[in-house]
C-alpha cells in the first residue's frame, strides 16, 4: 500500500514539475526615456584675421556656460545668461584665443539654439552648433578642386577618447586612404583633417563618419578664393527639406548615402509654380553621392524635399561670386524655429527663407532677439516659399513661430561674403 | 639454582658434575604493593608458588586498615619497606597486588640479572584474561618522558620480543632491583603513581651507572586495576621524573618544547572533541608547580649518586613527540573512518576490496581529485556569487551585530556564512584565503563522504553510496548554482547529507547517548543554516518522508533539534524576508525539463521491485521532484531558489545511491541502474572544468585597480553596471534597462554577496543612476560623488549605458579591464571624511585624526553609529572627537547572533554530556 502511495506522490510531483512552466528570467526595469542634456558643440576659430561670435537663442531666460577646449583641457570658460530676450552673444575672443578649436555650451534649456558665426575681413561663415552626437553622420557638399580648401574638424568635448572610422566618397567612388581609415580624437580635443591635401582635385566629396568609441561632433570647413563656409555633418534620414535662395550663382543639392545598397530618391520642388512632386528621380549608388544643380531648374528661390528609400544626408551648397555657403537640410517641419547668430553681423543683409509645406496657409512671426526684441508677423501661403528680410540692427539671433509647421533657412550677405545656415527646429513646438 | 624452563634468553645451564662449591642463590625480599580492588590473597598465593626458593620474606605496602595474612609484614610506604630491609637481602622484587606472576617469573628475573650483572630487571607484562595480549615489554620514552612501548593495540605475544635487552624503563608491575642500589637511591618516589615511579626509578638507576633489563622469560599477568600510565597524576609523575633526571641545560629547552607540545596536543584533541588532554596537561603542570620544592630537593639528593650524563637517557629515547604522533594518528584514523565506515582498511588490505562501498568510494575520490584540480593549483574562483572571506576579526564583528557593509551599508544582519567562515579563518590561524580553499576542497570530500555515510546510516552498503556524492556536487541543481558561482550553495550541498544523517539512527548507533545525537543534529544544522538557511528544513522533511514510506530509523526529536540550527540565520532572515519571498530577486536558474523524467525513470522501478531500496528511492525521488518544482516557482526569493536547487541534486543523489545499492539482472533494477549511470555521467560532466563547476574568474583581481590606485583613505566603491545580470558579482539591483550594484573597492568579500533591503541612500543612488541613464546628466561623476563611487565599470559593453557615458564630462574612461569599460570618478568623496581630513577603514569602522568637527560616513544612516551619530542626508555623521567611528547594532541583529552562540554552546554541552555518559 505504501509503495503505491509513494508512486502516486512521485507521479503527482513529476507531472507538476513537468507542467510548471519555467519562470521568466528576471529582467531589469524599463529602459529610461532619452533626455539628452541641453548642450551644443560649436566649432570656433580665432586667428588668421577671423573671429567667432556665438549667438544663443533660447525659449527661456536662464544661465549657461561656454567652455572652449583644445589639447585635452579647457582653455577658457564663461558663464552667460540669456536674459529677458532669451538670447545673448558671446565673442569667443574674450574667452580664449585658441585658433581652430571647439567649445561646449551648457544651455539653460533643451530648447536653446547656438550658432557660431565666424567673421573675417572678407569672409563670413555660420553654422548651427550640433547638440546630440550620433553614431553615424555624413558630411557632404565639399570639394577639393584647385583653389579650394576642405577640412574635416572632429570635435570631442567629452571626458573619454573617441575613435571614428571615415569613409570618403567622391565622384570616383569610395576613396582609399590610410590616413582616413581610423582616427583617434583625444578627450576635450578636436582634430582637423585637411582633405584637400589628402584627396585633391575632387569635385564632390562626402565623408561618412562612423563613431566606434566615444562621441564626436564633425563639422566641415570649406574655403575658396572668395569666402569660407562651415557646416555640420548630419545623421542620415529618409526625408529632407532644403530651402535655397535664388539669384545668381550655382545652387547644388548634394545627397549622399551610407547604405551599402543602392538607394532610390525623389525630389519634390516648391518653386514659383507651387509644388511639383517627383520633379527629379534617380538612384544613389551604395555609399555613393549625387549632386543636383538647382540652377538649371530656376533662378528663383526654391525649396525641395528629398525622399529616399534608404538613409541619406542632404546638403545645400551655394556658390556665388560674392561668397560660398553650405548647410545641411532639415528633416522635418516645425512650428517653432530658432536661428542663433542670424542677423548678428553688422553691415550685412540677412534674409530668412520660409517654406510652408503644409496644405494650409501659415501665419508666421519673426522675432529679432536682442535686448530690445522686435517682432513682425506675416502670412505664408500653403506650399509656397517666401523671403523675409531682417532689419539692419544687429541681433543675437532670430526666433520664428508659426501656426502650421514650416521650414526656415537664413542667409547673411556681406559685400564679398555670405553665410548660409538652417535654423534649429524646436521639436516640441 | 635450578631452571625448570628454558627459553631463548636463558639457555639451560649444564649441571655441575664436579664437587666445586656452588655459590648460594641470591636472597630476595618480595614487596607487594597494594592495589585497590585487587585480591591480595590470590597475589600472595601466586608468589608462594614461585619456584625460586631463596625468597626470604614477603612484605606488603598498603594502608593501615587493610587485612594481611598472618606472618606477612605490612608497611605504610615503600620507603619504609625498603629502608627496613637488611643487608642479607640481595634483591627486592617489587610487584603489584593485581599482578599474577608465572611460577618461574622470579627465577627468570634473578637468573638474568645475576648473569648480566644488571641492576634492575622487569618482567614481560601480559594482560590478564586475554590470550597473551602484551601490555609491556619494556618501554622507551620520548624526550618529554612520554612512554612509547612500540606495541600495537591488542598485540598478542608470539615471543616476537623475547630478547633480553636494555630498555629505558620497565613496568613497575613487576621489577627486581638490587637492594643496595635501591637503598642508595632512596627507593621509589612516594609522590608518584606506579607507572611514573617505574620510569623514575629506571632513569635514576641508569644515571647511577646501573643497567635496566627487560627479561621476557619472566611473565606476569596484570589485571590493570592500578591504572598504570593513565590519568593526570601519572602524567605529572612523568614530568617530575624528567625534572629530577635531566641536567639544567637539557631542561632549559625541554620545558619550553614540552609546553608547546602540550598546547598542540590540547588544541588538536579539542578538535577531535576530546577535552581531557587539555585538563590533564593543566592539572599535571599545576601539580608540578605545587610540588616544585620537593622536586628540587629530590634533584639535590640524586646528584650525589649520579654517575653519567643525560646522554645515557637519550640512548633509549624515541625521536620526536610520542604525544603528537598519537594525535596525528588519531586524526588520520578519523579521516580514514569517514571513507571506511566498514573498517575495511582497518581489517586489512586483503579484505579491503571486498567492502561493497569501497569501489564507489575510490571512483568518487578519483573524480573529486580530478574535479578539484584547478582549486588545488590556483585556488577557489572569485566570480559570480563566490566572494573571498573577510579578515576573521571583521567578519565575526559583522556577524555579531557589526555594520553590514554590502551596498551602501545597513544595520541588518549579514548572511550567516560570514560568521562561520570568520570562525573557520580564525581557527586556521587567520589565513582566510587558505581557509576558503580548504573549505572548498572540504565540500567535495564532505559531499561524497556525507552521501556514503547517510546511505550507510540508513542501512545501505552498496557501491553507489559514495558515487552518489558526485550527483550531489554536480547534479541538476547544484551544477546550475555552482555555474553562477554560488559557493554557498556548494557548501550547503556538502553539509546537507550530514545534517540529514544526524536525524537518523542506525542499529549500530544505539550504544551512543541520545545527548550525543541531539548535539550532532544541532551542530550540523547550525553549519548547514550558515551556508543555506532554508536547507535546515530538509532533515525533518526527509525524516517525515522516510516515516511515511515505512522507515523506522528516523527520530522526530532529532529532526526538531535540527530546526534549532536556524538560530544562526534568524537575524539575517528576519531583517531581509525578501531574500526568501521576493521573486524579483531570484537569480533566475531553472532545472531542465528532462530531469523529472530521469528521476522518475530511475526511482519508479525500484519502488515497484520488492526490497529495501524502495524506501530510499522514494525518499530521493520525492525530494528531487520537490526541489525541481520549487525551483520553477517564480514567486520565491533567491534563498528558497538556492535551496530548491540543492534539494533537487540531493534527492537525485539519493536515487542514484539506491539504484546502485544492489545490482541484479532484474529488468526493473537494470532500468534504474542504467538511468542512474546516465544521471552520474550527466552530473560529472559539469565537474570537468576542475573547479567543482564554479564560475571561473577573479573579480577582485579584475577590479584590483581600485585598491591599487586608491588614495590615503583607501578605495571607495565601484559601481558595476551591465545589461547582463550574470556579469555583476553577487546580487544586483534592477536599473533602467540594466542591472547594477556597488562593490567595495578594497575587494569584495563574502558578506557582500547579498544586498540588504534598500535604505534611503539606495533609493537616492537608484534615482541618480536613473537620471544618468536618461543621458540628461552631463556630469554623472558629481552625481555619484556622494556615494563614494570612485569607479564605474560597465561590464560586457557596449550597451545603452555605455553609449550615454560616451557623452559626459567628468567620468574619465580608463582602459583597465579588458572587455569592460571603466570610468574613474575624480569627484568621488572618501568613504569617511571630516572636512578635508580623510578617515581610513579600521575593521568594520573608521579611524582618523581626532578633531572638533564631524565625520561624514558614506553609509546609510543608522543611530547605531557612534559617537554621537547624526544624519547627513541619507548618510551618517559622527563626532570626530574620538578619532574613531564604530557601529553596534542594538536590535535583533545584536541579540540573535548571541542566541545562535547559545545554541552552539548547548550543542557542545550536549555532545560533552553524551560522551561522558557513554
Amino acid at each position: 500500500m505504501t509503495r503505491y502511495l509513494m508512486l502516486a506522490l512521485i507521479g503527482l510531483l513529476a507531472v507538476a514539475a513537468a507542467l510548471t512552466p519555467q519562470p521568466p528570467l528576471p529582467v531589469p526595469g524599463d529602459i529610461a526615456a532619452s533626455d539628452p542634456p541641453a548642450v551644443a558643440v560649436c566649432a570656433v576659430e580665432e586667428g588668421r584675421g577671423r573671429t567667432t561670435s556665438l549667438g544663443i537663442v533660447s525659449v527661456v531666460n536662464g544661465r549657461g556656460r561656454f567652455t572652449a577646449f583644445a589639447g585635452g583641457r579647457p582653455t577658457g570658460s564663461t558663464i552667460f545668461e540669456t536674459g529677458s530676450s532669451g538670447s545673448t552673444s558671446i565673442p569667443v575672443v574674450d574667452i580664449s584665443a585658441v585658433g581652430i578649436a571647439a567649445g561646449l555650451a551648457e544651455l539653460p534649456d533643451i530648447d536653446t539654439g547656438v550658432g557660431s558665426v565666424v567673421v573675417g575681413e572678407e569672409t563670413l561663415s555660420a553654422n548651427t552648433c550640433a547638440s546630440t552626437p550620433a553614431r553615424q553622420t555624413i558630411l557632404g557638399g565639399g570639394s577639393t578642386l584647385s583653389g579650394e580648401s576642405l577640412e574635416l574638424q572632429l570635435m570631442n568635448p567629452y571626458a573619454g577618447e573617441a575613435v571614428v572610422e571615415l569613409t570618403v566618397v567622391s565622384e570616383v567612388g569610395i576613396e582609399s586612404s590610410d590616413t582616413l581609415a581610423t582616427v583617434i580624437i583625444p578627450s576635450r580635443s578636436s582634430i582637423v583633417l585637411d582633405l584637400a591635401e589628402i584627396l585633391p582635385g575632387r569635385a564632390t566629396l562626402s565623408v561618412i563618419i562612423d563613431t566606434i568609441r566615444g562621441s564626436v561632433i564633425p563639422v566641415g570647413r570649406f574655403a575658396n578664393d572668395i569666402d569660407t563656409a562651415i557646416w555640420s555633418a548630419t545623421p542620415p534620414q529618409q526625408d529632407w527639406f532644403l530651402v535655397s535662395p535664388g539669384g545668381e550663382g550655382r545652387r547644388s543639392v548634394i545627397v549622399s548615402t551610407s547604405s551599402p545598397a543602392d538607394v532610390n530618391y525623389q525630389i519634390d520642388v516648391y518653386g514659383p509654380d507651387g509644388l511639383v512632386e517627383a520633379m527629379i528621380e534617380g538612384v544613389i549608388p551604395g555609399r555613393g553621392i549625387i549632386s543636383v544643380d538647382l540652377s538649371t531648374l530656376t533662378d528663383q528661390q526654391v525649396a525641395i524635399r528629398v525622399i529616399s528609400t534608404g538613409p541619406v544626408a542632404s546638403f545645400l551648397r551655394l556658390d556665388r561670386d560674392s561668397g560660398v555657403g553650405l548647410t545641411s537640410g532639415s528633416t522635418s517641419p516645425s512650428t517653432k524655429w530658432l536661428m542663433p547668430g542670424a542677423a548678428s553681423v553688422g553691415e550685412s543683409t540677412t534674409l530668412v527663407y520660409i517654406l510652408n509645406p503644409d496644405i494650409e496657409d501659415a501665419t508666421v512671426t519673426v522675432s529679432e532677439r536682442r535686448s530690445a526684441t522686435t517682432a513682425e508677423q506675416f502670412p505664408v501661403p500653403a506650399d509656397s516659399l517666401i523671403v523675409y528680410e531682417v532689419s539692419e540692427i544687429s541681433a543675437d539671433g532670430l526666433a520664428i513661430e508659426s501656426d502650421v509647421p514650416i521650414v526656415a533657412t537664413w542667409l547673411t550677405i556681406r559685400e564679398s561674403s555670405l553665410a548660409l545656415a538652417t535654423g534649429v527646429p524646436v521639436l516640441d513646438g | 639454582m635450578f631452571f625448570r624452563m628454558t627459553d631463548v634468553a636463558t639457555p639451560p645451564t649444564a649441571e655441575n658434575t664436579t664437587s666445586q662449591q656452588v655459590p648460594p642463590a641470591p636472597s630476595v625480599k618480595v614487596i607487594v604493593t597494594h592495589v585497590e580492588g585487587a585480591d591480595l590473597h590470590a597475589a600472595l598465593a601466586t608468589i608462594a608458588r614461585q619456584v625460586y626458593e631463596a625468597v626470604e620474606s614477603v612484605e606488603i605496602v598498603g594502608p593501615p586498615d587493610m587485612e594481611v595474612e598472618e606472618g606477612v609484614t605490612r608497611y605504610e610506604t615503600m620507603e619504609d619497606a625498603i629502608s627496613e630491609t637488611g643487608t642479607e637481602i640481595d634483591y627486592l622484587w617489587l610487584i603489584h597486588s593485581d599482578a599474577r606472576p608465572r611460577p618461574d617469573a622470579l627465577a627468570a628475573l634473578v637468573g638474568e640479572l645475576d648473569r648480566s650483572e644488571a641492576s634492575m630487571g622487569g618482567s614481560k607484562i601480559l594482560v590478564a584474561g586475554t590470550r597473551g595480549e602484551l601490555e609491556s615489554i619494556g618501554s622507551a620514552t620520548d624526550i618529554f618522558g612520554e612512554p612509547y612501548s612500540g606495541l600495537d593495540e591488542g598485540e598478542v605475544d608470539l615471543q616476537q620480543y623475547d630478547v633480553v635487552r636494555e630498555v629505558a624503563f620497565i613496568s613497575s608491575v613487576s621489577m627486581l632491583v638490587r637492594r643496595d642500589l635501591m637503598q642508595g637511591l632512596s627507593g621509589v618516589d612516594p609522590q608518584m603513581k606506579p607507572g611514573a615511579a617505574g620510569l623514575d626509578l629506571s632513569q635514576r638507576v641508569r644515571l647511577a651507572g646501573g643497567r635496566v633489563l627487560i627479561v621476557p622469560s619472566s611473565e606476569v599477568y596484570h589485571q590493570g586495576r592500578c591504572g598504570v600510565q593513565r590519568g593526570w597524576r601519572e602524567q605529572a609523575g612523568r614530568q617530575r621524573a624528567m625534572l629530577k633526571a635531566y641536567r639544567l641545560l637539557t631542561l632549559a629547552w625541554v620545558i619550553p618544547f614540552g609546553l608547546i607540545v602540550a598546547l598542540i596536543d590540547s588544541v588538536a584533541s579539542l578538535l577531535l572533541l576530546r577535552w581531557r588532554p587539555l585538563a590533564r596537561h593543566g592539572a599535571a603542570i599545576g601539580w608540578n608547580l605545587i610540588h616544585l620544592p620537593s622536586t628540587v630537593a629530590a634533584r639535590r639528593r640524586f646528584r650525589r649518586v649520579r654517575a653519567v650524563g643525560d646522554e645515557e637517557l637519550f640512548r633509549f629515547q624515541a625521536s620526536g613527540s610520542v604525544r603528537l604522533r598519537e594525535v596525528g594518528s588519531d586524526f588520520s584514523d578519523q579521516v580514514l573512518f569517514m571513507f571506511d565506515e566498514d573498517h575495511a582498511l582497518i581489517r586489512g588490505t586483503r579484505r579491503v576490496w571486498a567492502s561493497p562501498g569501497i569501489w564507489g568510494a575510490v571512483l568518487a575520490a578519483v573524480v573529486v581529485v580530478f574535479a578539484t584540480r584547478s582549486i588545488f593549483l590556483g585556488g577557489t574562483p572569485i566570480a559570480g556569487y563566490s566572494f573571498p572571506f573577510e579578515a576573521p576579526g571583521t567578519a565575526l564583528d559583522r556577524f555579531l551585530g557589526g555594520w553590514n557593509d554590502s551596498g551602501l551599508g545597513s544595520p541588518n544582519s549579514v548572511h550567516p556564512s560570514t560568521g562561520l567562515t570568520g570562525l573557520a579563518s580564525l581557527l586556521w590561524f587567520g589565513a582566510e584565503d587558505a581557509t576558503r580553499n580548504l573549505l572548498t576542497l572540504g565540500f567535495a570530500a564532505l559531499a561524497v563522504v556525507g552521501m556514503g555515510r547517510l546511505a550507510g546510516r540508513l542501512g545501505f552498503r552498496g557501491p553507489g553510496r559514495y558515487l552518489s556524492g558526485l550527483v550531489l556536487l554536480a547534479g541538476p541543481g547544484t551544477a546550475l548554482a555552482a555555474g553562477v558561482g554560488s559557493w554557498l550553495a556548494l557548501g550547503g550541498a556538502a553539509l546537507l547529507p550530514w545534517s540529514v544523517r544526524s536525524v537518523f539512527l542506525h542499529d549500530s548507533d544505539r550504544g551512543k547517548s541520545y545527548w550525543t545525537h541531539v548535539g550532532w543534529a544541532i551542530l550540523w544544522a547550525l553549519a548547514l543554516a550558515a551556508f543555506s538557511p532554508v536547507l535546515v528544513v530538509v532533515p525533518i522533511l526527509s525524516l517525515l518522508i522516510w516515516k511515511l514510506s515505512g522507515g523506522t530509523e528516523g527520530r522526530l526529536i532529532l529532526g526538531a533539534a535540527s530546526i534549532l540550527g536556524l538560530a544562526v540565520a534568524a537575524g539575517f532572515l528576519l531583517a531581509d524576508p525578501g531574500w526568501l519571498l521576493d521573486g524579483d530577486r531570484r537569480v533566475g536558474l531553472s532545472i531542465d525539463g528532462f530531469w523529472p523524467i530521469l528521476i522518475v525513470l530511475a526511482a519508479a522501478p525500484m519502488i515497484l521491485v520488492p526490497g529495501r531500496t524502495r524506501r530510499l528511492a522514494s525518499l530521493g525521488a520525492v525530494l528531487a521532484l520537490v526541489g525541481v518544482l520549487l525551483s520553477s516557482v517564480s514567486v520565491v526569493g533567491p534563498g528558497i531558489e538556492e535551496a530548491a536547487l540543492v534539494i533537487a541534486s540531493f534527492g537525485s543523489a539519493i536515487v542514484v545511491a539506491a539504484a546502485f545499492d544492489l545490482l541484479s539482472r532484474n529488468p526493473l533494477r537494470l532500468i534504474a541502474a542504467a538511468t542512474a549511470v546516465y544521471i552520474v555521467v550527466l552530473s560529472v560532466g559539469s565537474l570537468a572544468d576542475g573547479r567543482l563547476g564554479l564560475l571561473e574568474g577573479d573579480t577582485n583581481a579584475s577590479l584590483g585597480f581600485a585598491s591599487t590606485l586608491a588614495g590615503e583613505g583607501g578605495a571607495g566603491r565601484i559601481l558595476v553596471v551591465s545589461e547582463n545580470r550574470s556579469e555583476i558579482p553577487g546580487e544586483a539591483r534592477p536599473g533602467p534597462g540594466f542591472w547594477y550594484r556597488t562593490l567595495d573597492g578594497e575587494g569584495t568579500t563574502l558578506d557582500e554577496v547579498w544586498l540588504p533591503p534598500p535604505a534611503p541612500g539606495d533609493d537616492e543612488l537608484r534615482a541618480a543612476i536613473g537620471r544618468i541613464a536618461t543621458g540628461a546628466e552631463l556630469r554623472p561623476g558629481e552625481l555619484l560623488a556622494d556615494f563614494s563611487i570612485e569607479w564605474v565599470v560597465v561590464a560586457e559593453g557596449p550597451g545603452d549605458f555605455e553609449e550615454i557615458l560616451a557623452a559626459q564630462l567628468d567620468l574619465i574612461p580608463t582602459p583597465l579591464v579588458p572587455g569592460s569599460s571603466v570610468y574613474e570618478n575624480p569627484a568621488a568623496m572618501p568613504l569617511a571624511h571630516e572636512d578635508v581630513e580623510v578617515w581610513r577603514r579600521d575593521g568594520a569602522g573608521f579611524v582618523g585624526e581626532p578633531s572638533s568637527g564631524r565625520t561624514t560616513i558614506s553609509a546609510n544612516f543608522d543611530p547605531g553609529w557612534s559617537p554621537e551619530s547624526g544624519e547627513a542626508g541619507w548618510a551618517t555623521s559622527v563626532s570626530a572627537e574620538a578619532g574613531v567611528a564604530r557601529f553596534r547594532s542594538t536590535g535583533p541583529s545584536r541579540v540573535l547572533p548571541l542566541a545562535a552562540i547559545g545554541v552552539l554552546l548547548a550543542a557542545l554541552v550536549s555532545l560533552a554530556v553524551g560522551r561522558f555518559r557513554r
